[in-house]
């Protein structure tokens, strides 16, 4: 499996938080999952107790297509932390499911030169397995169907 | 409810130096050295204070018992605000409450922060506390506002049709602004000039946000003392009345702070909920302001604030600073005294500091004239905002 960001220096994600512990496990498997309510239909992220928007306790981790756009980017080009220690530059974006409007994953858009990045961009989902606990989700661009 | 309108006065500040190095005497010295400044300018001993209100990184550094227990305060009365710059900006309604009530007579509100100091250690500090972030941000590289508010400059520039060179003429002329602003109070951390073509020329750091769109990780410490309007009228200066105090909030968590806010990604919502009870309050309108000390921990971060606080329409922040409103000979002086951006960062608590020096006329270089009435303004920008107005005595 292609290593496309070095995460060596860390933070990893916290599995035992069992807020989110599905996300994780969803990962492992290969899929996003984000909570939905079956009350108003509606996708939130980060998890919530009850729905945020109609409040209902009745929610459920639904598996997404791995298809999505890009709401926002940054190209980090300082020492700001680990992932720089790691790596030197990267982008980091903020990327919107085409089928869970609403909830904002953030991630590393990878395979795309920081000029060629924009919002809108069409992504896919990409798993880089980090050990046999940890497959971190990651984007990148969707180009033509031969790529 | 009777109004609180002008019941308490601050009537007196203490600053300490703010440095880039770290402190070697430590931010409790420090903290505890503004409180004693602040007191001696009201001229009123530890002895007679008993309430001590701060916000939560302030109270984290220095708690009001242990501040109480150095410096002999007996007291009975203390208060967290918030977690955010709103518990800076605000602290003057939470005195206003228990000066009122009787629960206290004479109020300090302490302030510090070690940024220099902890920029040695360790990043973690910008979690904000909250696992989700450790866990689905920072692995990604996403630490803190450093990177959130570059990502919202960049929805920024896509949302309103601006184009590179328009975002970074727009962000670079708070900069420039807040530094010639800084050099002229004197004692602020930059003392370098800063040109909008220096601004231009100065590194990336997380695209398309530059160096000096940054705030300071300074240490230091500031601190204010409240009181009766009563008792305020013996005290050395000119009482500085607060005439409102409002608060605004938006449903979300932590850990969905600045990535998770939908449609009000660009519109810091919290604040103009916060301005709106203030000048209500106060019985005022926007027009009344003379100037304002707003948040600034990012230029963006002020754009959005200009534009949510209603001084202009959203999208329009560019053009209304670059129209020169915001500088000292401007329509609404913003950060007289340079700012978190050059001055120094203590969460919003210098930005009150500044308001008082300004309506004492003690502002120096950096006066505005005839000021009388003054707005601080900032917070979170998301979760939790605060508007204090105040007026010269």
């Amino acid at each position: 499996m292609e290593k496309y960001i070095d995460f060596s220096k860390g933070p990893l994600p916290d599995l035992e938080d069992s807020e989110v512990a599905t996300f994780w496990e969803g990962t492992r498997q290969g899929e996003i999952r984000f909570p939905k309510c079956l009350k108003c239909n509606r996708f939130h992220w980060y998890p919530c107790v009850l729905c945020p928007f109609c409040h209902s306790a009745d929610i459920e981790w639904q598996v997404v297509k791995g298809q999505a756009k890009v709401y926002t980017w940054t190209y980090v080009k300082w020492d700001l932390g680990p992932l720089y220690h790691a790596q030197g530059p990267y982008i980091v974006a903020y990327v919107e499911f085409d089928d869970a409007p609403g909830a904002h994953l953030v991630t590393n858009l990878v395979d795309c030169k920081p000029e060629d990045a924009y919002i809108g961009m069409p992504v896919e989902v990409v798993f880089q397995r980090i050990n046999d606990e940890v497959a971190m989700p990651l984007v990148k661009p969707i180009r033509d169907k031969s790529s | 409810m009777e109004s609180l309108r002008d019941k308490i006065a601050i009537v007196g500040i203490g600053e300490t130096e703010y440095s880039r190095q770290a402190s070697e005497r430590g931010v409790k010295a420090l903290m505890i050295e503004a409180v004693q400044k602040a007191l001696d300018d009201a001229n009123i001993s530890p002895q007679e204070v008993n309430g001590i209100i701060s916000q939560g990184i302030s109270l984290n550094l220095l708690s009001a018992s242990e501040l109480a227990y150095n410096l002999g305060i007996p007291h009975r009365y203390s208060a967290n605000v918030s977690g955010s710059g709103a518990g800076s900006m605000g602290t003057p309604l939470a005195a206003a409450m228990a000066i009122s009530t009787g629960q206290a007579d004479v109020v300090v509100a302490h302030f510090g922060l070690d940024f220099a100091t902890q920029r040695r250690k360790s990043f973690t500090y910008r979690e904000h506390g909250s696992n989700i972030k450790l866990s689905f941000e920072m692995p990604y590289g996403l630490y803190g506002p450093s990177c959130q508010y570059p990502a919202k400059a960049q929805r920024y520039m896509y949302e309103y049709g601006l184009t590179r060179d328009q975002m970074a003429r727009a962000l670079g002329t708070i900069a420039v602004n807040q530094r010639r602003n800084a050099i002229l109070n004197g004692h602020a951390v930059m003392k370098k000039p800063l040109t909008l073509e220096d601004y231009l020329n100065s590194p990336i750091v997380a695209d398309p946000m530059r160096l000096p769109d940054y705030c300071l990780m300074n240490d230091g410490a500031c601190a204010f003392v409240m009181t009766s309007a009563e008792r305020a009228k013996k005290c050395p200066h000119v009482p500085v009345y607060v005439m409102g105090v409002g608060f605004g909030g938006f449903q979300m968590t932590n850990a969905d702070s600045e990535t998770q806010l939908g449609d009000n990604f660009l519109k810091q919502p919290a604040e103009r909920q916060a301005l709106d009870k203030a000048l209500q309050m106060a019985g005022i309108s926007r027009e009344d302001l003379d100037f304002a000390e707003i948040y600034d921990s990012f230029t963006i971060m002020l754009l959005l604030f200009i534009e949510a606080l209603g001084f202009c329409k959203q999208g329009e922040g560019g053009k209304f600073v670059e129209s020169g409103a915001i500088s000292l000979e401007g329509s609404l002086p913003v950060n007289t005294h340079g700012g978190h951006l050059s001055h120094a960062m203590i969460t919003g608590a210098t930005h009150v500091v500044e308001a008082v020096k300004q309506l004492r006329g003690e502002a120096g270089a950096c006066q505005i004239k005839n000021a009388k009435i003054g707005l601080v303004a900032g917070g979170s920008g998301a979760i939790d905002g605060a508007s204090t107005i105040l007026r010269r005595g």
